[in-house]
């Protein structure tokens, strides 16, 4: 699973909203199925589970989806990372209130701050 | 047995040199033996001193003011100078202390062509009486249409053997050549001298004569031919020829007769254009300034007529009929830019990070081993050595051939694999990663065969030709660990670690560690009493801490190591 990130341009057009934020819990947490590949093999496709999480949002970057110090629901799909309580940083979303998707294969770890500002200026979102 | 002289101011000459590190009585220094000698009821050793050095006074002339003064008691001073002083003498000086004693002639003059001074009232020295003293400014000769030996005659010695005399355009810094013709008609060996003390600054730069030079596309690369006898620049001066196209720079000093150094090749093809840029050392060292640019004749007619099948995409990367979503590209760069390094290399959009993270482990290792498996048929085809080793057994070479062609994005770039550091345009990329991963596919049946996970260790030994060892580091003992790396990091074993996977995902996040992800282990250091491992993220980018790079090198305590990661994969000696 461990591809690079993708390229911040490729993924914000498609964009609603980005905030810095962390998890307060773990909403929900889908099964995970067991891995029965060579235990030395790396990027092997076996997606971490599909989670439903809960970010207390500390500043919005840009969009409307969430403000500000409110709590926003999200979903982590299944992918090659998962999230538990304390993790932070930058959450792209996409969605709209009660349906919002963390976007980015690594979700807060797939870009800093500085580049989803800068990608989101170039872009319009600001 | 010590010296005992007896006049004060010889005394305190032979005192002051001996404290000298190298002591020696030379052509300057040796008047003021003469002085010494040579005052009494002439005059005061001051004022023969004076008389010494008058212009255009002859060496007769000097040794006649100091034995007009010279007492017995001076000639036993002399004579201890000679025998017991241990100093070292030039001949000229020497042959005055020996003639004031009646041990030799006096020489009235000297070979071999000496300079005297600076040049900044014409070129000045000694040489037999009645030589000529021809000379050719080999700073300014690449610009005009003289040999090395298209001389001009700056002047005549005297009868002492001294001369005098002009050249016309000598700029501080240039080099110029000389010899003395006899009037037998013979010449003695040159002698080269850089001027001084014509100008406050060195201003002129090496003049570089692209017409004298020929390039010529091989199957070794680039043949350069100096096509004259007349000079491409001056002696010593350093070229850079810069490969337009791939940005690859190849560096040479000019050889004595101002030429390129005998076999001269640069990295090429037919085609390519080469800037050529000079320095004498003081002026242009940078090579920001360039002479001109030169073209290797031929191109676009026979290197990339060659076009081999391609593996195919990745899944990901297909639409439903199987057509490729991404086009291909001939991409035409170099293999190397300043050779492999584990930090050219850029895992592309596909999941195949053990593949990526053991090159660059063999990249840091033994980059001699990279070198060796690649090879440019230059005929837009490259042939890539594998060997079916793995973990338990050595195996066979297995050659891949493949072209140049590589998936490419809309907007530049190959998909998959490429390179960091450079231009990723078609003709300009550093190709031996993104070349060797191509090959790889097809050896293994598709970019999908090599896109679905895989083990690092493997890989390793499909490069080197040997056996790889792993380690689970669940529990293991840290320090013997540390020491296992430290060692196989010392003997130039290629290692790399894999993490756990994405069942254990959580515990990476925020970490700047990645789930089910392989890493290059590039060694191990101790700070602080603090043991770290350290290792390449083969995105080339994202490391755990922060160390203002973000270029995917970076380093994690040992005990964290092994809490992160599931395994090490060390090829075996």
């Amino acid at each position: 699973m461990a591809k690079p990130p993708e390229q911040i341009d490729e993924v914000l057009p498609t964009a609603d909203a980005a905030v810095l934020a962390e998890v307060t819990r773990v909403v929900q947490q889908d099964p995970q199925k067991p891995y029965t590949g060579d235990p030395m093999a790396t990027s092997t496709p076996h997606p971490a589970a599909r989670q439903v999480v809960e970010l207390k949002v500390s500043k919005v970057l840009f969009g409307s989806l969430a403000k500000a110090g409110a709590t926003v629901q999200a979903v982590k799909p299944e992918g090659a990372y998962a999230l538990r309580a304390g993790n932070h940083g930058p959450f792209v979303l996409k969605g709209a209130t009660g349906k919002v998707e963390i976007l980015g294969r690594f979700g807060p770890d797939t870009w800093p701050e500085a580049l989803v500002d800068q990608a989101a200026k170039k872009h319009g979102k600001q | 047995m010590p010296m005992r002289i007896k006049d004060s101011r010889i005394r305190s000459f032979t005192e002051t040199l001996a404290r000298e590190t190298s002591p020696k009585i030379g052509d300057a220094n040796v008047l003021d033996v003469l002085a010494a000698v040579g005052d009494g009821r002439h005059g005061s050793a001051d004022q023969v001193k004076a008389a010494l050095t008058r212009p255009g006074i002859t060496r007769k002339e000097q040794f006649d003011l100091a034995a007009k003064g010279l007492t017995t008691s001076e000639k036993s001073d002399l004579g201890q100078l000679l025998d017991k002083s241990g100093f070292q003498m030039d001949v000229g000086a020497k042959n005055f202390l020996e003639a004031l004693i009646g041990r030799a002639p006096l020489l009235e003059t000297f070979g071999p062509l000496t300079i005297t001074g600076d040049q900044k009232n014409g070129i000045s020295g000694i040489a037999k009486p009645g030589e000529v003293i021809e000379a050719i400014n080999l700073s300014a000769a690449p610009a005009g249409r003289l040999h090395l030996t298209d001389t001009m005659v700056i002047g005549t010695a005297d009868a002492s053997g001294k001369f005098s005399g002009v050249m016309p355009d000598v700029r501080e810094g240039d080099m110029i050549r000389m010899r003395t013709r006899a009037a037998d008609g013979s010449t003695s060996d040159w002698l080269t001298i850089q001027a001084r003390g014509v100008e406050a600054k060195d201003s002129r730069n090496a003049i570089v004569n692209l017409e004298r030079l020929d390039l010529a596309a091989g199957t070794d690369g680039i043949t350069v031919t100096h096509n004259t006898a007349r000079p491409l620049t001056e002696p010593g001066a350093k070229l850079r020829f810069t490969n337009v196209r791939t940005g690859e720079k190849v560096d040479v000093t000019a050889t004595d007769n101002g030429s390129i150094p005998a076999g001269l090749k640069l990295p090429g093809k037919a085609g390519d254009e080469f800037q050529v840029a000079g320095s004498d050392g003081a002026n242009n060292v940078d090579f920001a300034t360039v002479a001109g640019t030169l073209k290797v004749p031929g191109g676009n007619d026979n290197l990339n007529r060659v076009d081999l099948p391609d593996p195919k995409m990745h899944k990901d990367e297909l639409n439903a009929d199987g057509t490729p979503k991404f086009k291909l590209e001939r991409f035409t760069g170099p293999l190397f830019i300043d050779g492999p390094k584990p930090d050219d290399v850029r895992q592309g959009a596909i999941g195949n990070c053990y593949f990526p993270a053991a090159l660059a482990a063999v990249a840091a290792a033994r980059p001699d081993v990279i070198e060796k498996m690649i090879k440019d048929n230059r005929d837009g085809t490259y042939t890539v050595t594998f060997n079916s080793a793995s973990s338990y057994s050595a195996g066979r070479p297995v050659e891949v051939k493949v072209d140049g062609d590589l998936y490419a994005r809309s907007y530049g770039g190959p998909i998959y694999g490429g390179s960091l550091g450079g231009s990723t345009a078609p003709d300009k990329m550093e190709l031996w990663f993104p070349l060797i991963e191509k090959a790889y596919a097809q050896w293994k049946g598709s970019y999908d065969s090599i896109g679905n996970g895989g083990v690092a260790g493997q890989v390793m030994s499909e490069v080197m030709g040997k056996t790889y060892s792993y380690e689970n580091l669940s529990g293991t003992n840290t320090d013997r660990l540390y020491e296992r790396i430290k060692k196989a990091a010392e003997n130039n074993q290629p290692m790399a670690a894999g993490t756990y996977g994405t069942e254990d995902a959580a515990k990476y996040t925020n970490t700047g560690v990645y789930a089910h992800h392989a890493y290059s282990v590039v060694g191990a250091e101790e700070e602080n009493g603090v043991k770290y491992v350290k290792l390449r993220n083969p995105w080339g980018q994202s490391e755990h801490g922060y160390d203002g790079k973000n270029d995917g090198f970076f380093r994690i305590e040992i005990s964290k190591f092994t809490e992160l990661y599931r395994a090490i994969h060390i090829v075996n000696p």
